[in-house]
């Protein structure tokens, strides 16, 4: 490893300029001649049945070239994972925002005033708002077809499944749960649920779909993994892969959503039907609709402890809302579900995961498919049952934390376990560790808290190397900060969460040119993060090369090789390692003609600081030996690929939040993350803190505001302007730290970070308003609203009690809190 | 863009703009910033719109001594927000425009846009409302003016009529010793659409508030005027439970609704806090004026 890296140098990315200047080419900036302008007609209805569809004045209209339903197309289901989405609704609507028709004229005016042409008469069916309503048996079956569809590997697993709207479920655990829990001597059981948010990027979906004379069908798309879609297309359309090209500039924000099949397959009958290009652009209200967001879930948490607060069981239910649909995610049940558990060591443990079809927005895939909605669960209990037990959550997660060595909850055996040390850093660095006194509050009221000292952690280990970053002003109010207007209660909260480096294929082409420069040819796309300056610096790594030497060929799935997406914190690890062996590959057939020259071995060449040697006293850069070859003997093409399919270690995360809590109006104010990373080896520290800080602020929406709120199935936000993501001004002070040492499976050990810093902010902010305020949400968003009422009840208690009016405390292995006793049967 | 294309009429000077308005029913352009979502979203379909831009009497942002303020129909809501005279005199005023939307937006919408459009959430409405404001329209026949109560008459409605526009705003120049305050509550710190606000604006003699006015937005299908609370706190010497009281009476005099954005009960709840906050906040206000003196 470089000095340059070893230094944490900040990489300059070359497309930032081009970015500055709009002259970086996106999917909407791809144009062809004669193409027409797409638009769709959404059902208005949760759930109907489509009686009659009439297009015919539509057609009339001057300017269209074609209008297409269901019954002008094929019979086709496309979808990641299962193959569930009709291309146009089929005989019923399943949500409110499915498309039903589809039409192509010479403008946008055109295709919209054709839209209003087309009358649709549906007759509506019960909806299905609610996922557990919806998993009970004798409730209407959604998908009554789904034995049909393409990679239905559920019906195979549990017979009878597919007469219910369980589209997945899972079952796996450590040890034997029901012994676990008759040794606890206190169980305790929160039910939590979470909301659909939509990712937040900017840049709308964008297609546009020619289909040739040739048979031949080109896209252009912002997809972010390119040859995953042309693979769908092919099997959806009947191709082969061959005839399918998919081209792609940079993407304009992705957070998850632009990995599914969106618009492609009615852009491509579109165009079939009108013989021209067709081109679609999903407006704010349309990607808020009827895109794929995040999945709701509710999740149920039980946990049996021993007095002294070891864990010793726990049993987790988590159902995710698919929606309408689940073809957007690579597979209904999202990874998110194995971390259901946390990151602590509990000998006896089972999941139940459920996916479940709802006639609401299909949901898809999210930065970190479902650790923001189990961490929030795991986090807010593991402070819950901290409490019941009478010890300060830190030590309560330091008592259970996962050591190296132990398995995980869900029985994963990992390799340089980093948590305490993860957890320790956060806790040092902020003013947690700061603040001896943390129990000091009144109206708390809980044993063992009041004026506990808080153990200093232990220094981190020499062989770790701490990277600081400090962004925001860095300054807090005092504690309980009054001023006339208010009282504001301060609290701090933790979290502890983990998630594994990425997996997944890439190849990857490293070419030297005749004056010593390189380019990688690779199929990632860049959505926005960097990945084509982090792939350059490790070929840079490699070769020896200075990072300006090194240029990014990608573009379209016809010339780059094969990468199956930029997602899933995968592409440093996968496609950098693919990027690295063909680096290497180039390297050596370099070498091989340097020897040539030279007349040495391989053995007795050295190759450093740019130039290679041999013991004769010949030298030559890298230019030198490519100019000095021949012409037939200076193309070099060296040739990477890898695939990782199991993870050996994971990712841990620790963030500390702290809030103030307005107890009159109930509204949160986060003032400052300290967000820890257990980062491997940080290859672009300054890149690494953008992911962090981005991740704080998008958790912190989940946590308190962001919200795609349906009544009976009708979406009620349709507008950015009621959708409510942070803005700078409510951003928090992000103090993060890159913790260092702990070797993972990238290039020169990197590990990841593209979504392991977002899952913890929402409970670390959940357990700092308890602390601030004595209020626990169970359900995000926790809007002023919903704190202002806890706040108002937990006074009516308090003057309840104060009376003396109070029912006895509940009891060991009895049940929560009156809230959190919220319990379901399943 | 769809419904985007139409004919831009844009008169130098105020008559010219009434002839074209005489002549056909359009829609006036100041910012924009409500007008083109209304025609982008489908709401409006206009075959031409009346831009003010090419008269420049309408950017006028005048202070007189003893007279008082003028806010002129193409002021923003950022020259407002940060006129030193706005701040020392009207500060309810330029907190109110301060808090608009975003810096684009309050470099191009405008007060009197704020108004014209009478959404009962827009800032500078209940501002206005406790400082006093009159509305001066320019029609055919020549000036009209009226108090912001009698403009407001529903959401998205005033008194204005077809063939008319705002000139101005005027602003009385405050009795000495006033003090006034603007409070925001919302979900968000910019881009906010508020949940409620509160506008209270008086003047301390002697130890007793007097000349009390106070102002409440998003509670009602109005921007609210709420005469009796103020006359509760009307020539006395206020305590934070009288300010809880007066909180309470808005409260049952405000009308929320049920929306998106809030329920009706936590708005009248919010009602009650920020008018009591309002109170606590010009008793501050006194209380560094008596320090600096
Ligand atoms: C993103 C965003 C955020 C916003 N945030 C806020 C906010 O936080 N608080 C808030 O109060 N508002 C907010 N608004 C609304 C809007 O910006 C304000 O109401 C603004 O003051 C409107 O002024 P304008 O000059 O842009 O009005 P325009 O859109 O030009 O006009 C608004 C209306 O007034 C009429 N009109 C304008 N001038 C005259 C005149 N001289 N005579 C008669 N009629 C006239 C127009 O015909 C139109 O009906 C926001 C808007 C957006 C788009």
């Amino acid at each position: 490893m470089s000095a340059e890296m070893r230094n944490g140098a900040t990489l300059i990315r070359r497309e930032t300029w081009e970015k500055v200047t709009g002259e970086a080419v996106f999917a909407a900036d791809f144009e062809l001649p004669q193409h027409l302008e797409g638009k769709v007609l959404r059902s208005p209805y949760p759930h109907a049945r489509i009686v009659r569809i009439d297009t015919v004045k539509a057609r009339q209209l001057r300017g269209v070239h074609a209008v297409i339903t269901a019954d002008d197309i094929p019979n086709v289901r496309f979808g990641n994972g299962v193959a569930d989405q009709p291309v146009l609704a089929r005989g019923r609507v399943l949500f409110a925002g499915e498309k039903v028709a589809a039409v192509a004229a010479v403008d946008e005016d055109t295709a919209l005033e054709a839209l209003s042409l087309i009358t649709v008469e549906y007759e509506e069916l019960p909806v299905l708002a609610d996922p557990l309503a919806a998993m009970r048996e004798g409730a209407q079956v959604l998908h009554p077809e789904r034995r049909n569809y393409r990679h239905n590997r559920v019906l195979e697993k549990i017979p009878g499944l597919e007469m219910m709207n369980i589209g997945d479920h899972a079952r796996y655990g450590i040890g034997d749960v029901e012994e676990g829990m008759a040794e606890a001597n206190i169980i305790l059981e929160h039910t939590f649920r979470t909301q659909t948010v939509h990712q937040g990027y900017l840049e709308p979906h964008f297609t546009l779909v020619q289909t040739g004379r040739d048979k031949g069908v080109r896209v252009w798309t912002n997809n972010k993994a390119p040859f995953q879609l042309r693979g769908e297309l092919a099997k959806v359309l009947g191709l082969p892969v061959t005839d399918i090209e998919v081209n792609y500039g940079f993407i304009g924000g992705d957070f998850g959503g632009k990995g599914a099949v969106m618009d492609e397959p009615v852009c491509y009958y579109l165009s079939k039907a009108s013989g021209r290009p067709v081109q679609m652009v999903m407006t704010a209200r349309e990607e808020l609709l009827a895109a794929n967001p995040r999945h709701a879930t509710v999740i149920t948490l039980k946990s049996g402890l021993k007095h002294d607060g070891r864990l010793l069981a726990r049993q987790a239910t988590v159902v995710f809302e698919s929606g309408a649909y689940a073809g957007a995610n690579s597979h209904p049940l999202v990874g998110g579900l194995r971390r259901a558990l946390g990151a602590y060591r509990i000998p006896h443990t089972l999941i139940d995961g459920y996916a479940v079809y709802t006639n609401s927005v299909p949901a898809g895939h999210c930065r970190a498919p479902g650790d923001p909605q189990v961490f929030f669960a795991v986090e807010s209990h593991t402070d819950l049952l901290a409490e019941a037990v009478g010890l300060d959550p830190y030590e309560f997660r330091r008592l259970n934390v996962l050591r190296p060595g132990e398995l995980s909850p869900s029985g994963l055996k990992w390799a340089g376990i980093n948590a305490l040390e993860t957890l320790d850093l956060a806790v040092e660095r902020s003013e947690w560790g700061r603040t001896k006194n943390r129990g000091e509050k009144e109206e708390k009221g809980q044993k063992g808290q009041k004026g506990q000292e808080t153990t200093v952690p232990p220094a981190i280990s020499s062989d770790h190397r701490e990277i600081e970053y400090i962004s925001g002003k860095n300054k807090l109010p005092e504690a309980n900060w009054k001023t006339s207007l208010g009282t504001y209660q301060y609290g701090i909260g933790m979290a502890l969460t983990e998630r594994a480096t990425g997996l997944g294929g890439s190849a990857a082409v490293v070419a030297i040119h005749t004056d010593g420069s390189a380019t990688v040819i690779s199929g990632a796309t860049d959505p926005g993060t960097g990945s084509q300056t982090i792939l350059r610096h490790i070929a840079a790594q490699e070769l020896g090369l200075p990072l300006a030497k090194i240029s990014f060929r990608g573009g379209n799935t016809g010339m780059a090789p094969y990468d199956n997406g930029s997602g899933s914190s995968r592409v440093t690890h996968v496609t950098g390692q693919a990027v690295r062996l063909a680096a290497q590959d180039a390297l050596n057939q370099v070498r091989e003609l340097a020897c040539a020259q030279f007349g040495c071995t391989q053995g007795e060449l050295s190759y450093d600081h740019g130039l290679f040697k041999s013991p004769q006293g010949n030298s030559g850069t890298m230019a030198q030996i490519m100019a000095g070859s021949g012409r037939s003997k200076n193309i070099i093409l060296g040739r990477g690929g890898y695939a990782a399919e199991k993870g050996e270690s994971t990712c841990f995360s620790a963030q500390v939040a702290e809030v103030l809590v307005d107890t009159d109006t109930g509204q949160v104010r986060v003032l400052r993350v300290t967000a820890v990373n257990d980062i491997g080896q940080a290859l672009n520290p300054a890149a690494v803190q953008a992911q962090v800080e981005g991740a704080v602020v998008q958790g912190m929406g989940f946590a308190l505001n962001e919200e795609l709120p349906r009544v009976n199935g009708r979406p009620q936000v349709q507008s950015l302007a009621d959708y409510k993501m942070a803005t700078a001004p409510d951003a928090p002070s992000v103090n993060s730290y890159l913790l260092e040492g702990s070797p993972g499976p990238g290039p020169f050990g990197s590990k990841a970070i593209g979504e392991q810093g977002i899952a913890a902010t929402a409970p670390a902010i959940a357990n700092a308003i308890y602390h601030a305020a004595g209020v626990r949400i169970f359900d995000l968003p926790i809007t002023a609203e919903k704190v202002k009422k806890a706040l108002d009840e937990k006074r009516t208690r308090k003057v309840g009690r104060e009376r003396g009016e109070e029912k006895g405390q509940a009891g060991e292995k009895g049940q929560a809190g009156e809230k959190a006793g919220d319990r379901h049967e399943i | 863009m769809t419904g985007m294309r139409f004919k831009l009429l844009e008169p130098s000077t105020i008559d010219e703009a009434l002839d074209f308005l005489a002549a056909a029913d359009v829609p006036i352009l100041a910012g924009g910033t409500d007008l083109l979502l209304k025609i982008k979203r489908g709401l409006i379909w206009p075959e031409a719109i009346l831009s003010l831009h090419r008269i420049p009497s309408l950017y006028c942002l005048s202070y007189e001594e003893g007279t008082g303020l003028s806010i002129g129909a193409l002021v923003t809501h950022v020259r407002v927000a940060q006129s030193p005279i706005v701040k020392e005199k009207f500060p309810a005023l330029a907190q109110a425009c301060a808090l608009v939307g975003s810096p684009q937006i309050r470099n191009l919408g405008t007060v009197v846009g704020n108004l014209a459009n009478a959404s009962p959430a827009a800032d500078s409405a209940s501002a206005l409302l406790a400082l006093g404001a009159q509305v001066i329209v320019r029609n055919s026949s020549g000036v009209r003016q009226m108090s912001l109560p009698d403009f407001f008459l529903g959401p998205g409605k005033t008194s204005i009529r077809h063939g008319e526009i705002i000139e101005a705003i005027t602003v009385p120049e405050p009795l000495a010793g006033t003090a006034s305050v603007y409070l925001k509550l919302g979900r968000r710190q910019a881009l906010e659409i508020s949940i409620c606000a509160a506008a209270l604006s008086a003047r301390r003699v002697q130890g007793h508030w007097q000349d009390v006015k106070l102002a409440l937005g998003a509670v009602a299908p109005t921007p609210l005027l709420l005469p009796e609370t103020a006359s509760y706190l009307e020539g006395k010497e206020w305590t934070s439970e009288m300010l809880e009281q007066a909180g309470r009476s808005a409260a049952a005099l405000s009308r929320p609704l049920d929306d998106q954005r809030a329920s009706a009960e936590y708005r009248r709840e919010m009602a009650e806090v920020l008018v009591k906050r309002c109170g606590l906040a010009l008793i501050e206000s006194a209380a560094g004026r008596n320090a600096h003196e």
